[in-house]
């Protein structure tokens, strides 16, 4: 089977792209899938991380991946640099290291580990603060990826684990996150959990905004409180950022300049899985110090 | 009688500050103390970002095993960077806006 991958379709019709492209709603076995990028000018972290989830499903199924030789010069080497082109080949490794070689302004594509979270997170935060951003301080990043991370783990039952791409720019001092997995979608996880509840099923729209209200979980495990997706509303807010989020329906964003009033718009196509695009300014970042604070209540 | 007093350097129990699994050793270790009627003198010094998972462990379970105010008699927090400072003053203002709700 061969896939043409267009990223220049808008982000709404992409995931309809995906979800249509499925391993599981392949109707014949597909022995072999070959991408081809040819018609691909440029490709964003939002696009990679989920056709790298699309892709994983055909591996884990024993589908054999390949890509189409194709001449985008700028396009091959963003994608050898963050080997993306080599990442479902027999022979390599999908942990040894984080980071890319040549494009160092980007951290490579990582499938998530729930392992090695802990580890992941503390090297982005570390080679952020080295390489570019000097004295400022990448807690940001830090805590978005590891809420990202926890939320992915606990509540998405997802196969595929999920994908992750940090891409940083420098000309503007902006750092990009990109997650997604293919599991139940936030808006059917909350509206299972309601449903068991006895309460009244919401729109997706409205899941997904409950989703991110101060205490309210869905208790996949004991320990949720409800407080990760609050969290991360808060940095986002606090550095001048942007959340874009595509679940099941609906496509919700907010932003600083919206003073965080939750924006967004309904899907024509489901996208059973959840992806994330934050965009952090790190000019909002705290400069570092070595002072020392104490908590008085 | 005073109340007993325990220093207790948070990167000396964890590993790491992310996820739940994360802060089980710093909460078994906060709850015996603090079960022990005992003052914990608890000291972020170079301490990893904390995560909403982390804090939820180390301290939300606590919170609900004896009480947030019985938590804060028993804990003197010190030695916080800038952005740890400002992640645990949220966490327990939130605690008090849920508990007072």
């Amino acid at each position: 089977m061969k896939l043409q991958i267009n990223t220049n379709l808008p982000k709404s019709k992409w995931v309809s792209f995906i979800e249509k492209n499925r391993y599981e709603n392949q109707l014949n076995s597909v022995n072999n899938l070959e991408i081809d990028f040819s018609e691909s000018s440029f490709i964003e972290p939002f696009y990679l991380v989920s056709l790298a989830c699309m892709i994983e499903e055909y591996s884990i199924n024993g589908t054999t991946i390949s890509f189409s030789p194709f001449d985008k010069l700028e396009l091959r080497e963003y994608l050898l640099s963050g080997y993306f082109l080599s990442f479902w080949n027999e022979s390599f490794d999908r942990y040894e290291g984080y980071f890319t070689a040549s494009n160092s302004t980007g951290l490579r594509l990582w499938k998530i580990d729930p392992t090695k979270i802990s580890e992941y997170v503390h090297h982005a935060q570390n080679y952020y603060e080295t390489r570019y951003l000097q004295e400022k301080d990448a807690t940001p990043l830090n805590i978005s990826l590891a809420e990202l991370f926890n939320n992915i783990i606990e509540h998405s039952e997802s196969l595929v684990s999920g994908f992750v791409l940090n891409q940083y720019y420098p000309q503007n001092g902006k750092l990009k996150i990109a997650l997604c997995d293919l599991g139940v979608g936030i808006a059917y996880k909350i509206n299972s959990y309601l449903t068991e509840k006895g309460e009244a099923v919401l729109s997706d729209k409205d899941a997904i905004i409950k989703a991110f209200e101060l205490s309210f979980s869905s208790k996949s495990i004991p320990q949720n409180r409800g407080w990760g997706l609050d969290t991360l509303k808060n940095i986002v807010l606090s550095c001048n950022g942007t959340l874009r989020l595509i679940a099941n329906n609906y496509s919700l964003s907010f932003n600083v300049k919206g003073k965080g009033k939750f924006d967004g718009f309904p899907l024509k196509n489901e996208f059973c899985g959840t992806l994330f695009e934050i965009i952090l300014d790190t000019n909002a970042f705290d400069t570092r110090s070595e002072n020392e604070f104490d908590l008085d209540f | 009688m005073l109340m007993k007093m325990q220093n207790i350097q948070v990167i000396d129990v964890v590993q790491a500050t992310t996820t739940n699994a994360d802060a089980m050793p710093l909460y078994l270790l906060l709850k015996k103390e603090m079960m022990d009627d005992t003052c914990i003198v608890l000291s972020f010094k170079d301490s990893t970002p904390l995560s909403s998972s982390f804090l939820n462990t180390a301290i939300g379970n606590l919170v609900d095993d004896v009480g947030l105010d019985y938590v804060k008699a028993h804990l003197k927090i010190v030695q916080c960077s800038k952005s740890v400072f400002d992640t645990l003053k949220r966490y327990f203002d939130n605690l008090a806006k849920i508990k007072n709700s």
